[in-house]
């Protein structure tokens, strides 16, 4: 039974080549040699748990021209990617001699974006890499530039830069006089950097611990693997563990939320993984329905939706629904139509596997205050609830309904849940067939 | 996804069911015997007294929660054996009166009616009418037939 919504678990293959267009020393008068360097991000087969998205960038020429050359990435990374750029191949920069003699042409380490000259851009990348050596400096002529396997780890990418591969004057202060045109390709190669992390159940009960088993993709992890975990995918990622240059590493995760995983790369970066929702089943039952977390989310968003602590009482509505397999796990489906504080009237298909609704009362036991059903609930009588510890919870309805469906029923209040068993037709042995499960008790909260 | 739309769970139906099943049951009975205010033991009433008993025999700290629950309902403490099925014709009337006048919106009219005695009260229920709801209505009723508290069930 699969009880955990499926992870991505399809290497996602994206491949990006870029033609961008480039520009040559464009002041429209001088005759220019235009090129067109290739920039092409390059994926290979990522495995599940990376995030990435890649698109077509920009492709025409950098617009604030004034003499400097541009190649420019068009991949479009999500921020938080994180990468290795490498760049490749030859640029020819011609000098008509008129080039500033103080900023000699060079290439652009670190690539920026093409916003920074307006102030809107960030940081990208660096590309401390090329071979600085095969310029033949700030001399009248012609000038090749090599670009041959520099590399460096990016921190973040934002979506829709541009890079500069290689430029006359400074990034931020281009030339108004072009005075070079610049041919050649230039490759960058960007290799996502990412973690594949097998965990050894997504879904475990309290007090077991999960075996984590991080596995670097495209670069060599040193140092220590450090685990993140939240509650909630949106709240600051707390780091729970760390283990040192260990393959694997066990975690008692305590409550459910995200995991994930970082691994150190060659440059001290961290490298994480996707978040992996980790399901820790608290008081677990035995029965697979229930502890599904699936199910139990269900459960609680149905009594939530019931507007169990809501006064008047009158306004709470029971509500209900079924749950069915299909490929992806369990599916839970609510179908009430009509319903009051006490009823409700909703239906299951055949391929159900239970029916649920809810029961939004407190029940009279023990030293808790009972909720009084409203008056229309007893035929005008404002009265209590059946004890559900010593009773059962379902009501005689509920069983009827169970047994005519052939399918359990779950009742869930506002301190347990009930489970009915449908081959019992026998209305003395509903009470003692009648499975009870704390929830929201002292001996059981989830 | 196709839905088989044959309401396995509508209560409402259910109910009508249910309905046109107790107006058989009580109209075959008439033709065998004078009708009783008082309602016979079955299912129901067996239930009803295994509950009571659990309920006013619970001592603390044994069980608490029943007695909790005992204090609720205004039930006192007693021995299980004090718990039984009224047949007394008396009784049920005055009991089936005290019902209609606290549970009177029930259609058709009750004219018979399910009595505990419980220690010193009673307990009070009729097949539950209507689709309001999916619990019946009990009272719990003193020694003269007066009005305690009330629960659903």
């Amino acid at each position: 039974m699969k009880d955990t919504p499926q992870r991505s678990g399809a290497a996602v293959k994206l491949g990006l080549a870029v033609v961008l267009s480039a520009l040559g020393c464009s002041d429209g008068l001088t005759s220019l040699r235009s090129f067109t360097p290739e920039v092409r991000s390059v994926f290979g087969a990522l495995p599940s748990g990376i995030i990435h998205e890649v698109g077509a960038g920009p492709t025409s020429a950098a617009p604030d021209g004034g003499g400097r050359p541009y190649a420019a990435t068009g991949a479009m990374l999500i921020p938080g990617t994180v990468a290795r750029i490498r760049a490749s191949g030859n640029v020819t920069l011609s000098r008509d001699g008129r080039c500033d003699p103080q900023q000699p042409p060079t290439y652009s380490s670190p690539i920026t974006p093409h916003g920074l000259a307006d102030g809107s851009g960030r940081v990208l990348v660096n590309l401390p890499g090329g071979d600085p050596g095969n310029w033949a400096g700030n001399q009248p002529g012609e000038y090749v530039m090599h670009f041959n396997g520099g590399f460096d780890t990016a921190i973040s990418i934002v979506a829709g830069r541009k890079g500069i591969v290689a430029y006359c004057g400074l990034p931020n202060e281009p030339a108004s006089i072009p005075e070079f045109a610049l041919s050649g390709s230039t490759t960058l190669t960007i290799d996502i950097l990412g973690v594949n992390v097998a965990a050894s159940a997504n879904t475990v009960q309290a007090g077991q611990s999960i075996r984590f088993t991080p596995t670097s993709v495209n670069f060599s992890r040193t140092g220590q693997i450090l685990y993140f975990f939240d509650t909630l995918t949106s709240h600051p990622q707390i780091e729970v563990t760390s283990c040192t240059n260990l393959l694997e590493c066990d975690y008692l995760p305590a409550q459910s939320g995200q995991m994930m995983a970082c691994l150190y790369n060659e440059q001290g970066y961290p490298v994480c993984g996707k978040s992996e929702q980790i399901n820790v089943i608290k008081c677990p039952t035995g029965d697979t329905l229930l502890d599904n977390p699936v199910f139990r989310s269900a459960l609680r968003k149905a009594l939530k939706d019931s507007k169990a602590d809501s006064v008047p009482t009158s306004v709470r509505r029971e509500v209900g629904g079924y749950a069915f397999f299909d490929t992806t796990g369990l599916r839970v489906v609510r179908t009430e139509t009509a319903s009051t504080p006490c009823s409700v009237n909703y239906f299951a298909p055949a391929n159900a596997v239970l029916i649920f609704h809810t029961h939004p009362f407190n029940p009279p036991e023990g030293l808790s205050v009972p909720d009084r059903f409203p008056s229309n609930c007893l035929g005008g009588l404002a009265g209590l609830q059946y004890d559900v510890n010593s009773w059962g919870g379902p009501s005689p309805d509920d069983w009827r309904s169970s047994v005519n469906f052939g399918k359990p029923a779950y009742i869930i209040d506002k301190k347990r849940i009930y489970v009915t068993n449908p081959l019992v037709s026998d209305s003395t042995q509903w009470r003692n067939s009648t499975k009870r499960f704390d929830w929201n008790t002292r001996r059981c909260k989830w | 996804m196709v839905v088989i739309n044959v309401a396995v769970h509508r209560r409402t139906s259910m109910r009508f069911v249910a309905l046109v099943a107790t107006v058989a049951i009580i109209a075959g009975s008439g033709s065998i015997q004078a009708q009783s205010v008082c309602r016979p033991a079955d299912a129901q009433t067996a239930n009803m007294i295994r509950y009571m008993k659990v309920l006013v025999a619970a001592t603390v700290p044994a069980d608490s929660e029943s007695v909790g629950v005992r204090t609720a309902y205004k039930i006192p403490a007693a021995s299980p054996t004090q718990v039984t099925l009224v047949a007394t014709e008396s009784k049920c009337k005055s009991a089936l009166a005290a019902f209609k006048a606290k549970v009177p919106g029930q259609s058709p009219v009750p004219t018979r009616i399910y009595v505990l005695a419980v220690g010193s009260v009673y307990v009070v229920w009729n097949p539950r009418q209507g689709v309001e709801s999916e619990w019946a209505p009990h009272l719990i009723l003193n020694s003269k037939f007066q009005f305690l508290e009330g629960f659903g069930g």
